[in-house]
């Protein structure tokens, strides 16, 4: 076994522009709404670009879309683990179920945590907001099953 | 033009090789020359490939040109699969500008956790918020995304890495050694995310490979036994949250590609055998279905019926495949290797009367990016 050298901690702090439609995304989540971004060749992607990945079309402020925050879920998975970012394996004490969901009127995927327990693919679910808001990600708690 | 390889060398993969990299790249480059009876002096171009995330510097192959034997030579670096370096290498002879290239690809696993650098492949703003998201994570969704629509079962895909790992056995640079695993075993392995169980997941571990490519003006001058690049195709697809999870349709372009070149239109009568990277154990069915040697749906016949062990019809990963070691940037070399050893019936685990092989490998999130190369012997 040779030494190894442990080096010096390498700690970046990206700072990326989000551009102005994701800042529109950004503003939506604020208010509880989904903002996506809807192409002219019918491609609609949540959160929105600026370039349509499907026609490569340039994307502005005319093809923000709200969309209702319903969706279908297409397939999940039970995670039993994390990477702590120093590439640690850490085991959760209960798994979290992820789910790949689509949305109503978006054609792209998100994976989102799901809240309930029962599951399958198909299962139709809604966006749970956080009460307080702050514009950023994490205002979106997950997904849960849509009462009937 | 035909590009020739003329000579190749790989180290034993290990979960720790116990050398630096430049050591480790040193002695890969010097096998690879001494399997063609070259010089460094010989060589006009060397290509590497090597990743900066994974390797912990920007410009990874800064300290390793002197381990390349490249000082004043032309060098450049592919990031990403050593198969891309193979292809960026083979265009440079077919230029006409240079006749003998290096390629040597390397990734040391045990720098840094593999899986960690998965998350910087993330969308950043959104996906990479996520603390639970990673190509372990996402493979778990593509598995149950293509199980449920062809009706895959964990059976299958415990019966892939089974295949996999018996033929690994035979294979001594493998680095998951497990002889007498069973199924049952395999699937009482730890999950790490539904389906996907730690004897599913390719271990990523650190691992050297070189290929010499030569021109066919100088192939015979160099060996009696050249092995030609036949085809090649490379394509990427959307990123995963944009495309169906369910089929691998940039390597079904890639192949088509590389078929194309090759003159090979049945792949399944012309090709006598594959090396594939199938980082997940489900996507050894999806690749078989890409590639076109089984129907959209139907890759678990193969597998079940037999065609693909080693003993079988088409032999699918008579190494082991990336399930018993995957060196990452590496990895699509080691399965260059393996099938240009089985071509010469210099392998392991050999195939006999093997001439023309089908070798593929991976890159980013769920095989965003996909590579085919055709190789073959003297008809």
């Amino acid at each position: 076994m040779v030494t190894r050298y442990e080096g010096i901690p390498f700690v970046a702090r990206f700072r990326w522009s989000v551009g102005e439609l994701f800042d529109e995304f950004l503003n939506g989540l604020r208010n509880a709404k989904l903002i996506a971004s809807k192409c002219s060749c019918g491609y609609t992607v949540l959160p929105p670009r600026v370039r349509c990945p499907k026609c490569y079309a340039k994307l502005s402020r005319e093809n923000l879309v709200e969309i209702s925050g319903k969706g279908v879920i297409e397939a999940y998975t039970r995670v039993f683990f994390k990477l702590d970012g120093n590439g640690n394996e850490i085991w959760l004490d209960k798994p979290v179920t992820l789910a790949m969901v689509k949305f109503e009127g978006v054609n792209s995927t998100l994976v989102l945590p799901y809240l309930d327990t029962e599951i399958s693919e198909g299962t139709e679910v809604e966006v749970v907001w956080r009460d307080e808001r702050s514009g950023s990600v994490s205002d979106i708690l997950g997904v849960r099953r849509v009462k009937v | 033009m035909r590009v020739a390889i003329v000579g190749y060398s790989c180290l034993p993969m290990s979960r720790d090789i116990g050398l630096t990299r430049e050591e480790s790249v040193f002695l890969s480059t010097k096998m690879a020359l001494e399997s063609c009876n070259l010089t460094r002096s010989e060589i006009d171009t060397v290509v590497s490939a090597s990743s900066d995330f994974y390797d912990g510097r920007t410009i990874s192959n800064s300290m390793l040109i002197g381990a390349l034997g490249a000082y004043l030579k032309d060098e450049s670096k592919s990031e990403e699969d050593g198969l891309l370096a193979v292809i960026y290498a083979m265009q440079r002879i077919l230029s006409g500008t240079h006749r003998i290239a290096l390629v040597t690809a390397h990734t040391h696993s045990s720098i840094f956790n593999p899986h960690q650098i998965s998350r910087y492949m993330l969308e950043p703003l959104f996906d990479r918020q996520n603390e639970l998201l990673n190509d372990i994570v996402l493979s778990a969704l593509q598995a149950r995304t293509y199980m449920r629509k062809y009706d895959v079962s964990e059976e299958d895909m415990a019966y892939v890495a089974y295949k996999n790992l018996r033929n690994a056995s035979k294979n001594s640079n493998s680095v998951l050694k497990v002889p007498d695993i069973s199924v049952e075993e395999i699937l009482a392995s730890k999950v790490y995310a539904e389906p996907i169980r730690e004897l599913m997941i390719a271990p990523t571990c650190d691992g050297v490979a070189s290929v010499v490519l030569a021109s066919e003006k100088v192939a015979y001058e160099i060996t009696s036994d050249p092995i030609w690049i036949e085809g090649v195709g490379v394509s990427v697809g959307n990123y995963f949250r944009d495309r169906d999870l369910s089929k691998l349709e940039s390597l079904q372009k890639a192949a088509k590609k590389a078929y194309a070149m090759a003159g090979i239109s049945e792949p399944y009568q012309e090709l006598d055998f594959a090396e594939i990277t199938e980082r997940f154990a489900h996507q050894e069915l999806m690749i078989y279905e890409a590639l076109g040697i089984a129907r959209e749906g139907k890759g678990k016949n193969l597998l079940n019926n037999g065609t693909t062990w080693i003993d079988g019809e088409f032999p699918v990963n008579p190494s082991g495949g990336a399930l018993s070691g995957d060196a990452i940037c590496a990895t699509g070399l080691y399965r260059l290797v393996e099938a240009i050893k089985q071509i010469r019936g210099e392998a392991e685990n050999q195939i006999s009367g093997v001439r023309r092989a089908l070798v593929h490998s991976q890159w980013g999130l769920v095989a965003q990016k996909n590579v085919v190369l055709i190789v073959g012997g003297e008809v």
